[in-house]
């Protein structure tokens, strides 16, 4: 049932190097708010005196504490040596001493993450690095970034300006689906990598430089339809589903319909909402599940209208249990919103690629003790830790060509905030996810469980 | 130089306006007729050596400007000839590039997802025509509603319009494909961003000679006296109707030409791209610009489109507004606005009026601060914008 | 005479509406409900925009943006701490300097221009006031807190149960201060100096300069009037929604209540109310029909988007087609 590092059969990270703590168990690290220690194989959490484990944390996840499994300051890396590598290719955008990379997200739009966060977050994890005096192969990262606007077509325009302009090496696209399949579609015209959130499959499996580096909707479906009927009880209740009209959620859609069908559950509201819709139409769609007495409903649109939808409801006395994908409505300002009036998503359920920002400590203390103090920082963290070691992987000659070759036949990542990243020669390289709850008595999403492959 | 300035002698067998006897101009002599013609070349001389340089982003900025211009010279048509108010032009453009767009892959079959990179050339041309097409035709009904309904009404028909056209027709997945947005790939010969910029610069240069052809010809004076009152208008044997109807299919034509553009500049349109503030901010830059005065809302236009980018060149400025923490294109909503309220309370001739004295000069006249006070005086046509009840007598100039 | 014959119709239609609509499974009562909810904050809304029409014969687009400029207020005197019903006070008392301030600059200068040009002018406003809006505050969702929660402390609703569907308190205290408002203002207009003095500026300014009443200050105190209307529906319709954004009020509620003061004849103010209603109705219903027919079949390409925003084009262009001077207005 439950997905641990070894039964994965993935190689020990370097964790295991050296703390200088003796008698403790190898790479364990201080929690800085409660003063336990961390368990680098289990995350959970281990009284310094008597050595009794306090919170068994994440149910057999990873959790790495120690800077050297991600970077290096070995001024003589190993370069991989395969015969079959590209050798040379475009080194747009690195240095002898810098890799420069984009990201685009939504500052603004109907899915706005909050801008000053999100600015201090993108730099977060490499200047923590630069501190440490740790670098990809020699190499510091400097980041650009540009507003998308939930726009699919502006986002284009961002990631032109970025690759243009600004010669980044690679795109990153952070959240947003139509926004990271019009960017990825464009990376792909101008041979730019593109590293993802796990959103559609539609249009993008294909493409050579695109690497999604957490499991994408139509995966997360069968998952979720798990925790649905495992865990929730929607087998004989009502269940339903609400969603952004948008051609790349149809992979999303499709694969959740049919594992609840697998698992004998009935899908008794199928909602297709346009993606401008607003309050009048979450008021519609409200009375309409209250009507039908639906008791679960998987929610696949923007933030901006599912805290519409959530207030709509609970207005009417109706409370269903809400459940989605990841990852931009179990962030904070979600339930910070939602939770303040009326407690209105209390104990909603989204799947999510990095754990809970109050539970931070639990899968990586550098992040706080970095500066971190909210969960799109976190986030941002557990991408560029996984970015670093792609970027790692085709050692000190860094191109385009050689990017994609090695990332596409690497050993898995392990970063202990995102879940494993292993891509098997494709495209799609999740492997298990995060489960958030939402706790309105303290207006915030807690860990419910991590590294999940099934419930 | 505008059409306006230099009404052609009135034919005095159609009675049309009420005939101004136009008094013998002043004309500069040789010398005079020189240094303007050469004022003008150096003008062109010197941005067309500054076009042709720009960077790509530049010239992708450019083609922004350009399609603004001939949005505001297709809301100049409506608000500045006939006098009445679009909300709604939002969803004229937005109708006309979901037509170009979906014209190039569903029809032309050029679908990228099936590696098609270059759209067709002849696909291309008959979108573009079926966009214009499409605009005639949306137009030409808001132009058959304003036959009855006027003013502020017709305002706010065209504003609930635009509500639902967006909301509504743009959210259809199989026309628009939803929010995922629509491809519009661009021909081979357009595809990079400076001779899609030359393409922008060409279709505006003919927008402003039909727009110079249409306002100099009877049916644009018709237009002008209809809009200056409508029973003095039929009096003269004009045929309000049909005139009216023509002056908002011409608006439909540049604003569907708009939208073809728009669509395949970011080669994507997705429905929201066509906000209505967007076009609220239309209106607005019109009026800036200068009501009925082609040059001024060229100029407006251009302006309003360009204005975050300039902000960003001004190093201390950008640097101010990221310090803050703030995206330039942010303040578009506020100055923009702003702009508007001061050019009506302060300057109602809008741009057009302040650049007055330049461009009667290069047209062939003395040059004088104060072009108003002299042979040509009319007043400004905003002053002019009466409503419905107001009596005409006061119109004539 | 006319406002209790159409009163009388509407409300007997809404009745036979919900009588055959209880005998159907999943049927439309608990949407005529809501709509008749809706109905009232579009009323109120309508009210302010009839007001301005009364008084100066514009079309004030910026009505919808001082209830968004009176959440903003309310939004941060509460997180200032300030107790809830001060917050209401200083926040009306904001958008109030605030919509005087906008009539002296903006609105006064322009009080002999067409009314075209006034338009624009409050076209430019609303959008400026958004632009302010999106610089402070930012485009990210804020919470703003109801007057009394949806849930009482045991966690079960505290509103009441009519026709399917749940009042919640925040939109009962709604209902009663816009009926009571409404019924303030019908009596000022019809019975107090003032208010006939401000109907008359609206009539003939020439004649009301003769006589002796200052234009200027009746604008002033129209717009005050309207400023403050518009704050206290933002104030009461923001926290059902659940979302503070930069320009909520104008995109949700600025076009329903124009189309509901324009079909109530845009001076008449119970025709603001039942325009109010009518829309309302209208567009959940609508709603309600557009899922009720496609859902359940698979059918979702058959769905058309925005039934709500289509109801509002098709029923304004339909007023104004057959009868532009509206259901109880006495002139276009």
């Amino acid at each position: 049932m439950m997905f641990s590092a070894a039964a994965c059969g993935q190689k020990e990270g370097v964790a295991d190097q050296a703390s200088g703590l003796t008698g403790l168990p190898a790479g364990a690290a201080v929690d800085p708010e409660t003063g336990a220690l961390i368990d680098p194989e289990t995350g959970a959490l281990i009284d310094p005196e008597t050595g009794e484990i306090i919170d068994p944390g994440t149910t057999g996840g990873t959790t790495t504490t120690d800077d050297d499994e991600v970077a290096s300051n070995d001024d003589d890396p190993e370069t991989p040596s395969d015969p079959e590598a590209p050798s040379g290719g475009d080194a747009t955008g690195v240095t002898a001493s810098t890799i420069k990379i984009g990201i685009h997200a939504p500052i603004t739009g109907a899915a706005p993450v909050p801008s000053q966060s999100f600015q201090k977050g993108k730099d977060l994890y490499w200047n923590y690095l630069k501190s440490k005096n740790l670098t990809i192969n020699g190499r510091n990262v400097e980041v650009v970034f540009r507003n998308d606007e939930y726009n699919p077509s502006q986002a284009v325009t961002a990631c032109r300006e970025m690759v243009e302009d600004e010669k980044v090496f690679l795109l990153v696209g952070v959240a947003g689906t139509d926004q990271i399949q019009a960017c990825a579609k464009y990376a792909a015209s101008v041979g730019v990598p593109y590293v993802s959130a796990g959103v559609t499959e539609i249009g993008l499996e294909s493409l050579p430089n695109y690497f999604a580096i957490w499991l994408s909707y139509a995966q997360q479906g069968p998952l979720l339809a798990d925790l649905l009927t495992d865990q929730l009880g929607a087998v004989g209740e009502k269940n339903g589903f609400v969603w952004f009209n948008t051609p790349t959620f149809r992979d999303g859609h499709d694969s959740f319909t049919s594992a609840m069908g697998q698992k004998g559950a009935k899908v008794d509201y199928d909602k297709p909402v346009a993606k401008t819709a607003g309050a009048s139409e979450a008021q519609a769609i409200a009375t309409e599940l209250n009507q039908r007495g639906i008791q679960n409903v998987h929610i696949l649109t923007s933030p901006t209208f599912f805290i519409q939808l959530a207030q709509a409801a609970v207005n009417q006395g109706y409370r269903p249990q809400w459940v989605g994908y990841g990852l931009t409505m179990g962030i904070d300002t979600v339930a910070n919103v939602a939770c303040r009036n009326s407690r209105s998503i209390d104990n909603a359920r989204f799947l999510s690629p990095f754990p809970a920002f109050v539970d931070s400590n639990k899968f990586d203390p550098n992040f706080r003790a970095a500066g971190g103090t909210d969960d799109i920082m976190f986030g941002l963290w557990g991408m560029s830790k996984v970015i670093g070691e792609m970027l790692k992987a085709p050692g000190k000659e860094l191109t385009r060509e050689r990017f994609i070759y090695y990332n596409q036949n690497s050993k898995p990542y392990k970063t202990g905030v995102l879940p494993d990243v292993a891509f098997n020669g494709g495209h799609m390289g999740g492997t298990s996810m995060h489960l958030m709850r939402a706790d309105c008595a303290n207006n915030r999403y807690v860990t419910e469980a991590s590294f999940k492959r099934d419930f | 130089m505008t059409a306006t300035d230099i009404a052609p002698p009135v034919d005095e067998s159609t009675v049309v306006l009420p005939a101004v006897k136009e008094p013998t101009r002043w004309r500069p002599n040789t010398r005079g007729w020189a240094i303007r013609i050469a004022v003008i070349a150096a003008l062109v001389i010197v941005l067309g050596v500054r076009l042709a340089t720009l960077g790509g982003l530049w010239a992708d900025h450019i083609s922004q400007a350009v399609i603004f211009a001939i949005i505001g010279l297709s809301l100049n048509v409506i608000l500045g000839y006939t006098g009445q108010v679009s909300l709604g032009h939002h969803a004229f453009v937005g109708l006309a590039a979901f037509v170009a767009a979906h014209h190039i892959t569903e029809r032309a079959g050029c679908l990228p997802e099936e590696g098609c990179q270059y759209a067709p050339m002849g696909g291309f041309a008959v979108a573009v025509g079926l966009a214009i097409l499409s605009g005639i035709i949306a137009s030409g009904l808001l132009g058959i509603v304003a036959l009855r309904i006027k003013g502020l009404y017709l305002a706010l028909i065209t504003l609930t319009y635009g509500f639902f056209a967006v909301n509504s027709i743009f959210e259809i997945p199989s026309l628009t494909r939803g929010g995922a947005g629509m491809p519009a790939p661009r021909p081979k010969l357009l595809i990079t961003d400076h001779r899609f910029m030359v393409f922008c610069l060409a279709a505006l240069a003919v927008c402003l000679f039909i727009d110079w052809r249409f306002l100099a010809s009877r049916i644009g004076r018709a237009v002008l006296a209809v809009k200056n009152s409508e029973a003095v208008a039929a009096s003269y044997a004009v045929n309000v109707t049909a005139y009216k109807l023509m002056a908002f299919m011409l608006s439909g034509a540049f604003a569907g030409l708009a939208g073809a553009l728009f669509a395949y500049r970011r080669q994507i349109v997705v429905s929201n791209d066509f906000r209505f503030e967007s076009a609220l901010l239309w209106v607005l830059m019109v009026v800036v610009g200068g009501l009925g005065k082609r040059t001024g809302v060229v100029i407006g236009s251009m302006f309003f489109a360009l204005f975050p980018y300039l902000i960003d060149l001004v190093t201390p400025l950008s640097d101010f507004l990221a310090n803050l923490d703030r995206d330039p294109e942010e303040f578009t909503l506020v100055i923009g606005p702003a702009l508007a309220l001061i050019t009506m309370i302060i300057s109602p001739g809008g741009i057009a009026e302040q650049i007055r004295p330049i461009t009667n000069w290069l047209a062939g006249n003395r040059f004088t601060m104060h072009p108003d006070g002299g042979s040509h005086h009319k007043p400004s046509l905003l002053a002019k914008l009466r409503n419905r009840s107001a009596p005409a007598a006061e119109e004539s100039s | 005479m006319r406002t209790p014959v159409v009163t009388f119709i509407l409300a007997a239609l809404i009745g036979l509406g919900l009588l055959f609509g209880a005998g159907v499974e999943n049927g439309p009562n608990p949407f005529i409900t809501l709509g008749v909810m809706n109905g009232f904050v579009y009323g109120l809304v309508a009210l302010g925009l009839v007001l301005v029409y009364k008084g100066t014969r514009v079309f004030n687009f910026a009505q919808g943006e001082f209830g968004t400029l009176g959440a903003y207020f309310l939004f941060f005197f509460l997180t200032k701490g300030l107790p809830y019903w001060l917050g209401i006070v200083l926040a009306v008392a904001g958008t109030l300097v605030i919509g005087l301030g906008l009539e002296r600059v903006v609105i006064r200068p322009l009080i002999e221009a067409p009314r075209i040009n006034v338009l624009v002018a409050t076209i430019a406003i609303a959008l400026a006031l958004i632009g302010i809006e999106i610089l402070i505050a930012r485009i990210e969702p804020r919470s703003l807190d109801s007057i009394l929660p949806a849930l009482d402390a045991a966690g079960d609703p505290a509103g009441i149960t009519i026709f399917g569907l749940t009042i919640e308190p925040q939109r009962l205290i709604a209902l009663g201060v816009f009926g009571g408002l409404g019924g303030l203002l019908a009596w000022f207009f019809s019975r107090t100096d003032l208010g006939l003095a401000v109907l008359a500026t609206s009539q003939d300014s020439f004649a009301t300069k003769v006589v002796g009443i200052g234009v200027p200050r009746m604008s002033r105190f129209i717009w005050g009037l309207s400023a403050a209307l518009g704050a206290i529906a933002g104030i009461l319709y923001v926290p059902l929604t659940g979302t503070l954004t930069p320009a909520v009020m104008t995109v949700n509620i600025l076009i329903p209540a124009f189309t509901a003061a324009v079909i109530g004849g845009m001076t008449s103010l119970p025709g603001a109310f039942i325009g109010g209603t009518i829309i309302g109705v209208v567009q959940s219903v609508g709603g309600w029909a557009g899922g009720h027919f496609t859902l359940g079949e698979q059918t979702w390409n058959l769905i058309i988007p925005g039934v709500e925003q289509a109801m509002i084009f098709v029923v304004l262009l339909l007023v104004l087609l057959a009868r532009p001077q509206g259901l109880l207005g006495k002139e276009a």
